[in-house]
C-alpha cells in the first residue's frame, strides 16, 4: 500500500515537474513575443558564445518540437546559459552557490517556525479559552495579516539602525574576515536577522494551526479513552492527541512552501541576501532572462520537491496509509 | 416544479431569519466586532480620504506639485519640544497687482491692477528699472532645509531688448552672517531671471521660472541656512531692470507670481516625500487600490473555487480524481515568482493584477469545497431531489451551491488579506502596476530614495501598519464568521 502510493506521489511530482518547465517555456518562449533568442542571447556576447548557444538551444530550429525538448533536456541537466553581461559568464556555478545560501535561509527559518509554532499551538490548546490562548491565537491572527517586508524594516530600524548591534545587510562584511572561525561568526551575525524576521513572521500562522487541530483531536473519542484509563494529561496531549495530528501538520509545511517561497525573495531583498530570490529581483530588473528563467525553474523544483518530502512523510505518519486501510 | 413546493414568501421568511441568526451570533464575536471597527475605517478612508486633500496621487505619468521640502515630517510633530521650531511651508509669492511699488526710474509704466509692466524706450539703449514690495517674512523657526524663487508671467516684446529680475532680501535686524554677502545696507540679492530677446518681429512667450536657493547664490555655502540662520523679519523686494538696444522697442511683461517659497520641514498630516509631495494624499488613494485588489480578487478566487469544487465534487470518479490532480499541480507553482515575471513582461495594470492573484489564489478552496460537497452528496434531501426528478444543474445551483456558501464567505474574507499582501509584496519588490499609487509602491519607493534610511517612516511604516491592521481586519472577521458556520470551531457555550 506505502509503495503503491509513494509511487503515485514520484509520479505525480513529475507531471507537475514537466507543467512547470512548459510554463517555463510558454512564459519566457511564447507569451513574450518578439524574437525569443533575444532572451537567450545577447548582442553583447562574443560571437563564439553566440554560436555555440544557439545550437545548445536549437534557435534556428522549429519552436516545436526541437526547441521545446532541448528546453527540457537543457534545464534537467543545469544547462541554463550564459548571463547577459559584459563576461557572458554561464549561470549554473553561480546558480550553485546562491541555491546554497538560500537553502541556508529557508531551512534555518522554516525549522526555527516549526519548532516555536507547534509547542506554542499545543500549549495554547491545553488551555483552550484561558489567557494564554487568546494571546496566542490574537498574535496568529495577527502574524496573518502583517507583511513579512514590515516586521522587516522594523526590525532593520529598531536592531540595524538605531540600536546599531546587527549588520544591515549582506551576507558577510567586506572584505570577509580571513580566518575560518572569524567568518563563521561574521556570516552568523549576517544571517540573524533574515532568520529571526521570518520566524516572527510565521511561527503565529502555525501556532494558531496546530491550536486549531490539536483542539478539534482532543474532542475525539480515543482522548476520552487515554483520559478515562487516567493517562496524566500530558501524557494525553503529548503522546496521543500530538500523535494524531502529525499527518495534518506535515500537509501543512508543504502548504506553508509557497509563502515561505515568497517570504525569502522579499527576505533577501531586504537583507542583501545573494540567495536565487535576489538574484531573480535583479534579473528581472535588468533584463537579464537565462538568469531569470534558470531561478524559476529552481523555485518549483524547489516547491515540486519539498511536497514530495511532505508527502513521503504523511505516508509514513498515517498508519491509515502505512498498514493499509482504505479510506 | 419542485420549486413551486414553497411559496417564495415563505422562503425569503427563511432568509431573513437565517441573515438575523448569523448577525446574533456575529455581534456577540468580540473578535468580529474588532475586524469590523477597523474595516469600516479604512473603508471611510477610501472614500472619504480623497476628499481631505486637493492634491492627485504620485503614478509614472504625474507627478503632484510639491508642498514641502524633501522627506518634512508631519506637521503635529511640532506638539513636541524638541521639533517645535521647525518651519511650515511659507509661499511669499505675490502677482503684481497684490504688491506695492517702492521706486521707479525710465520709461515704465506699471499697472498694478492689471498686473502689467509696459516699458517703451524713447531713445537707443535706454534702461528702465522698477522696485516692488513684496511684503514681509516674520521666521521665527529653525533655519530651513531649502528655499525657491519662483517666476510666473507672460512677456510680449517687439524687438531686440533684455530683462532682468533680481530678488532683494532685507533683514531688519542685523544678521552677522550676512555680512560677509551683503549688496546694499543689511539687504542681499540674488539674480532670478535673465530674459533677452533678438529679432523685430512682434512675439509672446510664456516663462515659468523656478530657482533653487544654492544656483541662486552660489557664493553663499548652504544660502538657506545661511540667509535665514536668525528668527526675524525679513523684506522680500523685486527689481526688474528693462535694457533696450534700439528705440521703438515695446515689452508688455503680465507677471502672475514673483517671489520666494521656503519648504517647510513639517508639511500636513503625514508630511512628504522625497520629491516633496503630500503623504496622505498617496495614503488615501492607497487604501481605495488595497481594498479593491483585496475585495474583487478573493471575489473572482473564490467564485472559482467555488465552481471548480463543486463541479469536481459532485462529478465524482475520475473526472475528480483528474481535476484535484490539476489543482495538486497548480499548488505546486511558486506563485510571487511566476506574478513577478508576468508583470515585467506585461506591465500590468490594477485589473491584470486582480486577475492574476485569483487565477492563482482558488486551488485551496476548490479542495474544502469539494470535500464538503462530496458529503453533502451522500445526504438524504439530495437523493429526495433527484427522486422526484431535479436535474443535475437544479441541484447543483438550487441544493449545492447554498449549502456551501457560509464556507465560502469565510474563505472569501480570509482570502482578501492574502491578496492585499501579494500585491502588496509586488508592489514592494517595484513591479505592479506603475501607474497606481499603492501602499507597496509607496514603501519601495521609501527604500529606494532613502527615506526609509534616513528615518521618515511616516512613508513607510503608516502604509505598513496600515496594510497590517487592514489585513488583520479582515482576519478577525474571517476568524469570526469561520467560528459561526464552521460547526468543529464552534465553542459549546
Amino acid at each position: 500500500m506505502l509503495r503503491g502510493y509513494l509511487i503515485r506521489k514520484i509520479i505525480i511530482s513529475f507531471i507537475t515537474l514537466w507543467v512547470i518547465v512548459t510554463l517555463n517555456f510558454m512564459i519566457f518562449r511564447v507569451l513574450v513575443g518578439g524574437n525569443p533568442a533575444d532572451l537567450i542571447i545577447n548582442p553583447k556576447m562574443p560571437k563564439a558564445v553566440r554560436d555555440a548557444l544557439k545550437s545548445q538551444w536549437g534557435l534556428d530550429k522549429p519552436l516545436f518540437p526541437d526547441q521545446y525538448l532541448l528546453y527540457l533536456y537543457n534545464l534537467f541537466t543545469w544547462n541554463y546559459g550564459n548571463q547577459f553581461d559584459e563576461t557572458a559568464s554561464p549561470v549554473a556555478p553561480e546558480m550553485a552557490w546562491r541555491l546554497r545560501n538560500t537553502l541556508i535561509l529557508l531551512g534555518c527559518s522554516t525549522a526555527g517556525t516549526i519548532a516555536l509554532g507547534i509547542p506554542i499551538g499545543m500549549f495554547a490548546a491545553s488551555r483552550r479559552g484561558r489567557k494564554a490562548d487568546v494571546a496566542v491565537m490574537g498574535i496568529g491572527l495577527f502574524t496573518y495579516g502583517v507583511p513579512t517586508f514590515f516586521i522587516q524594516m522594523i526590525w532593520v530600524t529598531i536592531f540595524c539602525m538605531q540600536l546599531g548591534i546587527l549588520p544591515r545587510a549582506g551576507l558577510t562584511s567586506l572584505p570577509p574576515p580571513q580566518n575560518p572561525l572569524d567568518l563563521a561568526i561574521d556570516v552568523l551575525k549576517h544571517a540573524i536577522s533574515p532568520i529571526v524576521t521570518l520566524i516572527l513572521a510565521g511561527f503565529g500562522s502555525w501556532a494558531l494551526y496546530t491550536r486549531n487541530l490539536m483542539i478539534d483531536a482532543l474532542t475525539e473519542d480515543f482522548i476520552l479513552t487515554a483520559r478515562a484509563k487516567g493517562l496524566s494529561e500530558k501524557d494525553v496531549i503529548y503522546k496521543h492527541a500530538f500523535k494524531s495530528i502529525l499527518p495534518p501538520i506535515v500537509t501543512m509545511v508543504a502548504l506553508a512552501i509557497p509563502g515561505i517561497v515568497t517570504g525569502a525573495v522579499i527576505t533577501e531583498s531586504i537583507f542583501a541576501w545573494e540567495g536565487i530570490g535576489r538574484w531573480y529581483i535583479q534579473s528581472l530588473t535588468g533584463a537579464n532572462w537565462p538568469v531569470a528563467q534558470a531561478v524559476l525553474y529552481n523555485y518549483a523544483v524547489l516547491m515540486v520537491i519539498a511536497n514530495l518530502i511532505a508527502d513521503i512523510a504523511y505516508g509514513f505518519l498515517d498508519p491509515r496509509i502505512r498498514i493499509g486501510v482504505r479510506r | 416544479m419542485v420549486s413551486k413546493l414553497y411559496p417564495s414568501k415563505y422562503k425569503r421568511q427563511i432568509y431573513i431569519r437565517r441573515i438575523k441568526n448569523f448577525w446574533i451570533d456575529f455581534s456577540h464575536n468580540k473578535i468580529g466586532f474588532v475586524g469590523v471597527v477597523i474595516v469600516t475605517f479604512f473603508i471611510l478612508l477610501a472614500v472619504v480620504g480623497p476628499l481631505t486633500t486637493p492634491y492627485k496621487p504620485m503614478s509614472q505619468l504625474y507627478r503632484p506639485p510639491k508642498v514641502a521640502a524633501s522627506y518634512a515630517a508631519p506637521s503635529w510633530i511640532t506638539i513636541f519640544p524638541q521639533y517645535s521650531d521647525y518651519n511650515p511651508t511659507i509661499n511669499l509669492t505675490r502677482s503684481l497687482n497684490q504688491t506695492q511699488l517702492a521706486n521707479q526710474t525710465g520709461t515704465i509704466t506699471a499697472e498694478l491692477q492689471n498686473d502689467k509692466l509696459i516699458f517703451s524706450p524713447t531713445t537707443r539703449g535706454e534702461n528702465a528699472s522698477i522696485l516692488i514690495y513684496l511684503g514681509n517674512i516674520t521666521y521665527n523657526y529653525s533655519p530651513p532645509p531649502e528655499f525657491d524663487l519662483t517666476f510666473r508671467g507672460i512677456i510680449r516684446f517687439n524687438g531686440t531688448l533684455e530683462f532682468k529680475t533680481k530678488i532683494i532680501l532685507v533683514n531688519y535686524t542685523t544678521n552677522p552672517k550676512w555680512e560677509k554677502y551683503l549688496t546694499g545696507p543689511n539687504k542681499i540679492e540674488a539674480t532670478l531671471l535673465t530674459f533677452s530677446t533678438k529679432g523685430l518681429t512682434t512675439n509672446v512667450s510664456t516663462i515659468k521660472h523656478n530657482l533653487p536657493s544654492v544656483p541662486a547664490f552660489p557664493n553663499i555655502p548652504e544660502p538657506a541656512q545661511t540667509i535665514f540662520s536668525e528668527k526675524g523679519k525679513y523684506g522680500v523686494y523685486v527689481n526688474i531692470t528693462f535694457y533696450s538696444i534700439d528705440q521703438g522697442n515695446y515689452a508688455e511683461l503680465t507677471l502672475q507670481g514673483v517671489g520666494i517659497v521656503i519648504w517647510g520641514r513639517v508639511h500636513g498630516i503625514l508630511g512628504t516625500n522625497f520629491h516633496g509631495c503630500d503623504v496622505w494624499t498617496e495614503l488615501v488613494y492607497g487604501a481605495r487600490i488595497s481594498l479593491l485588489v483585496g475585495l474583487l480578487s478573493a471575489i473572482l478566487a473564490t467564485t472559482l473555487g467555488v465552481i471548480y469544487g463543486v463541479i469536481s465534487g459532485f462529478l465524482g470518479g475520475m473526472i475528480d480524481e483528474f481535476l484535484m490532480r490539476v489543482v495538486d499541480v497548480l499548488l505546486c507553482l511558486p506563485v510571487l515568482p511566476i506574478l513577478l515575471v508576468l508583470s515585467r513582461l506585461y506591465s500590468p495594470n490594477v485589473y491584470f493584477i486582480v486577475v492574476l492573484i485569483a487565477i492563482f489564489g482558488w486551488q485551496g478552496l476548490s479542495r474544502v469545497i469539494r470535500s464538503r460537497v462530496l458529503s453533502l452528496k451522500e445526504l438524504a434531501f439530495i437523493e429526495s431531489a433527484k427522486a422526484s426528478g431535479a436535474s443535475e444543474s437544479y441541484i447543483i445551483w438550487r441544493h449545492l451551491i447554498p449549502n456551501v456558501i457560509p464556507i465560502a464567505t469565510a474563505a472569501m474574507i480570509l482570502a482578501i488579506p492574502g491578496a492585499i499582501i501579494t500585491e502588496a509584496s509586488l508592489s514592494f519588490l517595484g513591479f505592479g502596476d506603475p501607474n497606481a499609487s499603492t501602499w507597496g509602491r509607496m514603501m519601495f519607493w521609501s527604500r529606494e530614495l532613502g527615506g526609509f534610511s534616513r528615518g521618515a517612516w511616516w512613508e513607510w511604516f503608516v502604509p505598513g501598519i496600515s496594510i497590517t491592521l487592514l489585513c488583520v481586519g479582515f482576519v478577525f472577521i474571517g476568524h469570526a464568521i469561520d467560528e459561526i458556520v464552521n460547526p468543529r470551531l464552534r465553542i459549546r457555550r
